[in-house]
């Protein structure tokens, strides 16, 4: 019985969840496409990996740009899902505030009968996304109804939190996706801010002065959200390995927890620019 | 002289003013540091002369004359001897006031009152300051009352104890000690007295200050509309400005706040009973002026539309979403509503210092800053002007402290004062900016992050002087931090670069070059290579400031 039914319900995320590797074989992922100008075009993590995309950004000098899946895109998606025995299909999304992809996945999902289609607007991005994804898909695989699943990831996506920084604002104000962080954007003094994601939206938590000092709040910020039995959650970097590394273990002593890194794809990656760094923090 | 009359109280001030005048450079230069930034004559003159401009429009015998005098030099006080002053003349006011000519008696009283309000206008009184100058003139006045003296003898004994006090200040004081100077504002309140006691023939003054030729006449008003703006038109409850002066007598200010509350917002009643202002944001302007008509006459009648002048100011600049962009709104995001919740004023000199403020937030800025203290009224009009129902003041100076605390004193329960004694640290503190918290948390937060940084100042000695061991000589470049000369060179770059060690040798990860008038950005950048190299872990930011007389502010954080 557990695992006929596991093997009914499927699991889709796209691709600014930025799953790791060994996970976009068990989660159906789909691609958004990055623009760098008007002829090349990629699909996110099929034709470019974050490597290749940094280099690229590095090189190209021009500001790329992304766009999200057709609802076509969706519906093909769900249909070759339904054709390999789906009965329901749970597609979580990033925050339909940043993205259209949410929508596309709705209008997707009508356009195909059969399976039951519930797509989610997480009103998270990167890891958070997938975060929700991939417990989704374990319950799936313990044997939990799509209801079940439904119920445990809102749940989850409550206490999600997600803390960052970047190197420089202007990705995310060139992209539109600077949110409630506008104000911050083109004074003449450098301010880093702490970010994080409220009600979907890229907001200021607090401003400091200097990488430094930044870097210290994320930490205790991150850390504050991590206490308690069970906390797990990643970190997030955009071309900032070293200083990945060094909230890893800063983080570790601090919660006590060691947090996998995960790098930004280029989706997310194009929006907050290089040297981003992140926690995506989940305290049970 | 047995009594003192209005017209003979009158007559001091005004000789006390010539007097000021004449010795204003030498008082400016009784600098601690030699730094180009001594002004404590020039604030105290600035002051008295708001005190005797009020006076001169006032013929109601002595306590008229006091209470105009006290009224002048409060709205009128710069720099932090002046407002010191101005507290003196308040409690001289409130000795007088009942008083029609006044005796030996009644002088020393005065002055012990003016004293103790003196003392009171200062958190952490210091000896050695103008504080013991005015204590021991009030307490060698009480000395020859006792004895029977009469007005003039009485201020002859304060006048003579003033000036052993300020030959004494440096015995107090260990920073005038290692400068070699009186204190400056005491200096200044004995130039005052004597040329007072000669107006009235009480002592005999070798120079004829009465020769002098004083011009007092009204200042002219700074728009305090080009440096501020008003609110955002949509969130405009209460849309006139309403401005009255009435005059009248046994006016209760209290009970005309309590009758004008109801009316609006940003209500403000002060003056004494026989003048007051008011000023309130109302829809209901006529029931204003008929509240003032209960009490006396109406002398002088403002009323503005604040919905007309935001469209005429939205037009003119363009500046739809300047509040949004400063942080100010209450929820940007949807875009629903701004409204200016809590404004910020902002003491500034320099173009580059104003900019990156502006970039932070602040929204009106009053120009000052070393040698150029503005006045209590007009930080009161930036921040009245902003039509914020709630005004944060940063002076920016310690010199500006009481000015901006005594501003805020008068605006009541709508303005906060964060004690900020630079511009660094304005800059530090506008990063905890928050129109959402109450103002307590407010100023604890912005205060927090100002005092968190470290400020330096490199500038050019005005004067040879021996500073705790420091030789310097004139024209010399040195670093100032805490108090001290800590660098000194005769090339500018390399006092800033010392400095830089001094403030960044118990840690910091952030300093901030700001740079002034005086040098180019690639002599500046010199000057960031060089400590770069010096501290390569150390972050380095750099930026125009625009200030004068300090070529390099070095800010660690």
């Amino acid at each position: 019985m557990k695992g006929a039914q596991s093997r009914v319900i499927r699991i889709v995320t796209d691709s600014t969840a930025d799953l790791p590797a060994e996970w976009r074989e068990r989660v159906h992922v789909v691609p958004l496409s990055i623009h760098f100008g008007e002829k090349e075009t990629y699909r996110d993590g099929v034709d470019l990996d974050a490597d290749g995309f940094y280099d690229k950004l590095t090189r190209s000098g021009v500001l790329p740009h992304t766009s999200q899946p057709s609802p076509h895109d969706f519906e093909e998606a769900y249909r070759k899902l339904d054709a390999e025995g789906a009965q329901t299909i749970l597609s979580y999304h990033i925050s339909s505030k940043l993205s259209g992809t949410y929508r596309s996945a709705v209008l997707g999902a009508g356009a195909v009968d059969g399976p039951r289609i519930e797509a989610v607007d997480t009103g998270l991005a990167s890891v958070g996304t997938g975060l929700l994804a991939m417990e989704a898909f374990q319950l799936a695989e313990q044997g939990a109804s799509a209801d079940e699943i439904l119920a445990v990831t809102a749940e989850l996506q409550e206490k999600i939190r997600v803390f960052f920084l970047v190197e420089t604002l202007e990705y995310l104000a060139k992209n539109g996706r600077i949110g409630r962080a506008q104000a911050l954007a083109g004074g003449l003094l450098q301010v880093k801010p702490i970010l994080t994601l409220e009600d979907g939206v890229v907001t200021p938590l607090e401003k400091a002065r200097g990488r430094a000092k930044a870097l210290r709040r994320l930490i205790e910020r991150s850390s504050e959200a991590l206490q308690g039995e069970g906390a797990k959650g990643f970190i997030v970097q955009a071309r900032a390995l070293a200083q990945a590394e060094e909230l890893q273990a800063q983080i570790a002593e601090a919660a006590g927890v060691e947090l996998p890194i995960v790098p930004l794809g280029p989706t997310v990656g194009a929006h907050v620019g290089p040297g981003a760094l992140g926690v995506i923090a989940c305290a049970r | 002289m047995e009594n003192l009359t209005g017209d003979a109280f009158r007559r001091m001030f005004e000789g006390g003013l010539a007097a000021l005048t004449a010795e204003r450079p030498r008082i400016d230069n009784l600098n601690v540091f030699p730094v180009p930034d001594g002004d404590t004559g020039t604030n105290l003159h600035l002051t008295l002369e708001a005190a005797v401009r009020a006076s001169s429009s006032d013929t109601d015998g002595l306590a008229g004359a006091v209470r105009a005098l006290a009224r002048g030099s409060l709205l009128g006080a710069r720099g932090n001897s002046g407002v010191i002053f101005s507290q003196w003349c308040k409690g001289l006011s409130e000795a007088l006031e009942h008083v029609e000519t006044a005796g030996g008696r009644d002088v020393a009283e005065a002055l012990r009152r003016a004293s103790e309000a003196a003392y009171a206008a200062v958190l952490e009184p210091v000896e050695g300051t103008l504080l013991t100058v005015v204590r021991e003139a009030a307490e060698a006045a009480e000395r020859a009352a006792d004895e029977g003296a009469g007005a003039g003898a009485v201020l002859r004994a304060a006048y003579e104890a003033a000036r052993k006090a300020v030959a004494q200040t440096p015995a107090l004081l260990e920073v005038l000690r290692e400068a070699g100077v009186v204190d400056a504002g005491g200096e200044g309140f004995v130039t005052i007295l004597r040329g007072a006691l000669a107006a009235v023939k009480v002592i005999d003054e070798k120079v004829n200050y009465s020769a002098i030729r004083v011009e007092v006449e009204a200042a002219p008003a700074r728009p305090p509309a080009a440096a501020a703006r008003p609110a955002e038109a949509a969130s405009i409850e209460f849309r006139y400005c309403t401005e009255v002066t009435v005059q009248g007598e046994g006016m209760d200010l209290e009970a005309t706040r309590r009758s004008l509350a109801p009316l609006g917002d940003c209500l403000m009643v002060v003056g004494d009973p026989e003048t007051m202002k008011i000023h309130i944001h109302t829809n209901s302007p006529g029931r204003v002026l008929e509240i003032g008509c209960e009490w006396g006459e109406l002398v002088d009648v403002k009323v503005e539309n604040m919905v007309e002048q935001n469209r005429q100011w939205t037009s003119a600049t363009g500046l739809h979403d300047a509040a949004e962009s400063s942080g100010l709104s209450a929820s940007p995001a949807n875009g629903a509503q701004t409204s200016l919740d809590c404004g910020v004023v902002a003491v500034v000199r320099g173009e580059g210092f104003r900019e990156i403020l502006q970039g932070m937030g602040v929204h009106a800025f009053v120009e000052g800053g070393p040698s150029m203290n503005p006045s209590t009224e007009e930080i009161m009009q930036a921040a009245q002007a902003l039509h914020a129902r709630r005004v944060v003041i940063m002076p920016n100076h310690r010199n500006v402290l009481q000015a901006a605390q005594q501003a805020a004193e008068l605006l009541e329960e709508t303005a906060v004062v964060v004690p900020t004694e630079s511009m660094p640290e304005a800059v530090a503190a506008m990063v905890r900016f928050d129109p959402e918290l109450d103002a307590d948390e407010l100023v604890a937060a912005m205060t927090e992050e100002a005092k968190s940084v470290r400020v330096g100042e490199v500038t050019r000695a005005a004067a040879d002087r021996e500073f705790f061991g420091v030789r310097v000589r004139k024209g010399q470049a040195i670093g100032l931090a805490e108090g001290r000369i800590q660098s000194v060179s005769d090339d500018l770059e390399e006092a800033a670069a010392e400095l830089a060690q001094f403030l960044t040798e118990s840690g910091g990860e952030l300093l901030t070059i700001y740079y002034g008038t005086d040098v180019s950005p690639k002599q500046a950048e010199t000057l960031r290579d060089r400590i770069v190299q010096a501290r390569p872990e150390l972050e380095v930011e750099m930026y125009p400031g625009g200030q004068p007389l300090y070529p390099y502010l070095l800010a660690v954080e």
